[in-house]
């Protein structure tokens, strides 16, 4: 634009010598760059979190007068249902599987443990039999594995069975089961 | 006749200019290594975690996030530059490291660098540490190519919201040669 508007040869010239002190090293400038981006990966998952909805309870039982031993499996499926030998169930008990309300990472996989056995808060009677039924997947007591569901959700039922010796009186039986949830 | 000298003279400096630009993108970051950082599964508090520029070891310094299958990751940034060849006055490379956008509850906080290695000889100055990481390399003189090799190391934070799965994020190295 300079050369036309100043078309003489003298000018030309003059803009020309700026050119070349442009091009020259001067005060520090950036002669050239180049960048380059680089990608990383990492998965994060939500952090499991477990409610314990309901703790596991056997309700009121009465162990029958005749001496023999007895025992009672409480279904971890719903309806929760008792099944009992040797054992009569009553009512008023409120009986209910251990309960866990489970929120975590949509479609995460996860392990649940449970001991082998565990004893009645009341009378220390055995408990054993732990079975496993979660609303995702139905019954895993096999697996003991979960998935949560689309929204990150499940909810798990754990069962098991008491056993009474001979002699046992009528009460409610409750127990303290630990479980553990944990990612796969 | 002057008219015409001028005109050619000025010509001759627009190429002088054109052909210099064309020679400019010499320098490249040849290498940048990908952090790979594993699986997390993420707390209820902020968590913070640094990945050590030497070791690529992933440590956690604050929160309650805890690795699932913690990868780490040793990152080797190379800057070689062409253009810096001359047996003329000093040739300086500044650099520039800068973080990406956050990436779901992901994000970097820090930047460092460690085991600057310079071919075939030279200085570095300027920050250690810091987001965006600016440090400058200076080479002497002299003729053949100029490089610089350095670990980089980063802090990132895991928030509690946002979103979570598999997630990529990126940084920026810029590198600049600047005359004196």
């Amino acid at each position: 634009m300079s050369i036309v508007l100043r078309p003489n040869g003298l000018s030309v010239l003059r803009l020309s010598l700026v050119l070349i002190a442009a091009a020259a090293p001067g005060s520090a400038q950036v002669t050239n760059s180049a960048q380059r981006a680089s990608n990383g990966t990492i998965t994060i998952f939500r952090p499991l979190s477990v409610t314990a909805t309901a703790n596991m309870s056997f309700g009121r039982l009465q162990p029958q007068g005749n001496g023999q031993p007895g025992s009672v499996i409480l279904t971890s499926a719903p309806p929760t249902q008792r099944i009992a030998t040797g054992v009569s169930t009553l009512p008023g008990g409120t009986e209910t599987p251990a309960i866990r309300t489970l929120s975590g990472e949509p479609g995460k996989i996860y392990r649940i443990t449970v001991p082998a056995s565990a004893v009645s808060t009341q009378g220390g009677h055995l408990v054993n039999a732990f079975t496993l039924w979660t609303q995702n997947g139905g019954n895993v007591t096999s697996t003991r594995i979960g998935q949560l569901n689309a929204s990150g959700t499940d909810v798990l039922r754990v069962g098991a069975t008491i056993n009474f010796p001979k002699g046992t009186k009528q009460n409610t039986y409750t127990v303290s089961v630990p479980i553990s949830i944990l990612y796969e | 006749m002057i008219r015409r000298i001028a005109s050619l003279l000025s010509l001759t400096a627009f190429l002088a200019v054109s052909s210099a630009s064309a020679q400019n993108v010499t320098i490249t970051p040849s290498t940048i290594s990908v952090p790979v950082l594993g699986v997390f599964v993420g707390g209820t508090t902020i968590s913070s975690y640094t990945v050590d520029s030497t070791s690529g070891s992933i440590t956690r310094v604050g929160g309650n996030a805890f690795p699932s299958s913690k990868a780490g990751s040793i990152n080797t940034i190379t800057v070689t530059c062409t253009s810096c060849n001359g047996t003329v006055g000093r040739r300086t490379i500044n650099m520039s490291v800068t973080a990406g956008a956050a990436s779901g509850r992901f994000s970097i906080t820090n930047f460092t660098r460690s085991n600057e290695t310079i071919s075939p000889s030279g200085t570095v100055s300027g920050a250690s540490s810091g987001s965006p990481l600016n440090f400058a390399v200076e080479f002497p003189s002299g003729a053949g190519t100029k490089t610089i090799s350095f670990r980089l190391g980063m802090s990132f934070q895991l928030s509690t919201t946002g979103g979570t799965g598999a997630r990529t994020f990126n940084y920026t190295v810029v590198a600049a040669r600047v005359t004196p």
